[in-house]
């Protein structure tokens, strides 16, 4: 049953998975990932490339960002006493990051229980004045769910390893998950924050077999746009003193520092 | 760079065994062929839905399921090819409990201090206007911190510039307290009361006066410099009735100048 969409949280717009053009991406050559584990009782060391780059990486722990360049990386997870990535308990998987985007990799259990690892694209697109983003993420050993927000169903339907996510305005929704077409609720209620710019990711995790089911929450920046103008006084009543229009008073530490200032310096130009 | 992670609390499992019986439906040996297949092409991207795509095309609210590997023998480990990119990783990785009890947002800008000018004054988080403009406490009385740049406090754009503005001025109070931004000095020192109660030192390090027409906002907003910039307004256009510059107060966290 997947009707009444978003029936919860009319205020919303609903998103699809896709990207609007980033408006301000800092490297435009790195990606950033995010590794969540989401493998119950399964302490695990995660190699890249073949180089142990998380020791000791615990269930329900979120790891990054790391900023990497674009490209393609092999990533195995093997048993946290292992002395190297030759018998992998998970992978190795090729994960694939263009630039500018923004990805976590979840390891975590499919429906049927078994582990597997799903890399998910983070949505960093621009969200509008005023509100966030919620991502819901269905990595749990469990059948499919409904997302309940402030009481009624805003995502239903929804089934390992999917995600769904709407733009909503900025608030603390009570967040809450029950099977389809269910109302008991399986995990929470539980206080998320939604903040423009913001997309704040949730996850079901765990396995509902061995009554370990959990949530994660993960928070990423989202583009946003600069004002376009600083419009900030009306009535003419300040004071004008001597001070040179254009003019910059540049301490001697920031002279000698030369870095900042200057380049400063040379925009007025 | 340290980001907060999100946290969690406790969440309780109302329903555990019998609730979820469809889970446990799966026979033995269909796991063993899920793990035959290995998975490994599991791990690729989700397809994306267009951004164009209609709300009917988005209601099935569920992404199509990864695809299955073909059966065939386990795959073997693969070794990073030449195009693999090094891995070039500075510092430790942060690695926090991501609980919803774990999740802890930055404190933000709730008061501002430039003792030697006399300025002490609330500030409140701010957007934008619909026009593309910051968005300002209607009192000139009050400071708006931009809540989509930089934060004092830290969080997921930590290092990015933050920046206060106020009204020079308004119709109900007259001159505010920004009016004597323009008479800060290289050295002033700057605080920024958060809400939780702590504060962020910062110097001032130059005060630039430039026509609103040539300040460039994504140097003042954008830079990853992690100052702090106070903006309000200056040099009244009588004619046209409108401030024609803005006075802009750069400032550099305490201890790193």
């Amino acid at each position: 049953m997947r009707t009444s969409l978003m029936a919860g949280v009319a205020a919303g717009t609903l998103f699809a998975a896709g990207f609007a053009a980033p408006a301000f991406a800092d490297n435009h050559d790195m990606a950033n990932l995010s590794v969540l584990h989401g493998v119950p009782d399964l302490t695990v060391d995660v190699y890249v490339n073949g180089e142990l780059t998380l020791d000791d990486f615990e269930p329900g722990e979120l790891a990054g960002p790391l900023e990497l360049a674009a490209g393609t990386y092999s990533v195995a997870l093997t048993a946290a006493d292992a002395e190297d990535d030759s018998s992998p308990a998970l992978g190795p998987v090729d994960l694939t990051l263009e630039e500018g985007m923004d990805y976590t990799a979840v390891a975590h259990l499919m429906e049927n229980g078994d582990p597997t690892a799903t890399l998910f694209t983070n949505d960093i697109s621009e969200t509008a004045s005023g509100e966030g983003r919620l991502t819901v993420r269905h990595t749990a050993a469990a059948p499919a769910v409904d997302v309940w927000a402030n009481g009624e169903v805003a995502f239903s339907g929804l089934a390992n390893p999917d995600e769904n996510m709407a733009d909503l305005p900025a608030d603390t929704y009570e967040a809450a998950v029950s099977l389809a077409g269910e109302t008991d609720p399986v995990l929470g209620p539980t206080d998320v924050p939604v903040e423009e710019g913001m997309n704040t990711i949730v996850y079901a995790w765990g396995s509902a077999e061995a009554g370990n089911l959990d949530v994660a929450v993960q928070t990423v920046a989202t583009h946003a746009s600069m004002p376009s103008e600083v419009d900030a006084g009306s009535q003419g009543l300040a004071d004008e003193g001597p001070f040179p229009a254009g003019a910059i008073i540049l301490g001697a530490a920031a002279i000698a520092a030369a870095g900042v200032a200057t380049r400063v310096v040379l925009v007025r130009r | 760079m340290i980001r907060p992670f999100a946290a969690a609390t406790a969440i309780v499992v109302v329903v555990a065994g019998t609730a979820w019986a469809g889970a446990t439906a799966m026979s033995p040996p269909e796991r063993t062929e899920q793990v035959a297949a290995g998975r490994v092409e599991g791990f690729a991207p989700l397809p994306d839905f267009g951004p164009q795509a209609a709300p009917e095309a988005v209601a099935p609210a569920v992404l199509p399921p990864l695809p299955q590997a073909p059966p065939g023998p386990p795959t073997q480990p693969t070794r990073a090819s030449a195009e693999t990119p090094r891995l070039n990783l500075s510092g430790d990785i942060p690695v926090a409990p991501a609980g919803a009890d774990d999740l802890v947002l930055p404190p933000k800008p709730a008061k501002l201090e430039l003792r030697r000018v006399g300025i002490d004054m609330t500030v409140t988080d701010v957007g934008l206007e619909k026009d593309g403009s910051m968005e300002l406490p209607d009192t000139a009385s009050v400071a708006g911190w931009f809540r989509l740049g930089g934060n004092p406090g830290g969080g997921l754009r930590e290092g990015q510039n933050s920046v206060i503005a106020a009204h020079v001025d308004d119709a109900v109070m007259g001159r505010g307290p920004f009016v004597t931004l323009r008479n800060s000095r290289p050295g002033d020192p700057v605080e920024v009361t958060l809400d939780d109660g702590s504060v962020r030192r910062y110097v001032v390090d130059r005060i630039e006066q430039t026509s609103k027409q040539k300040v460039d906002l994504e140097v003042v907003f954008g830079s990853p410099d992690g100052e702090l910039v106070l903006v309000t307004c200056g040099r009244w256009d009588a004619d046209v009735k409108h401030y024609e510059d803005n006075v802009l107060v750069w400032a550099t966290p305490e201890g790193t100048r």
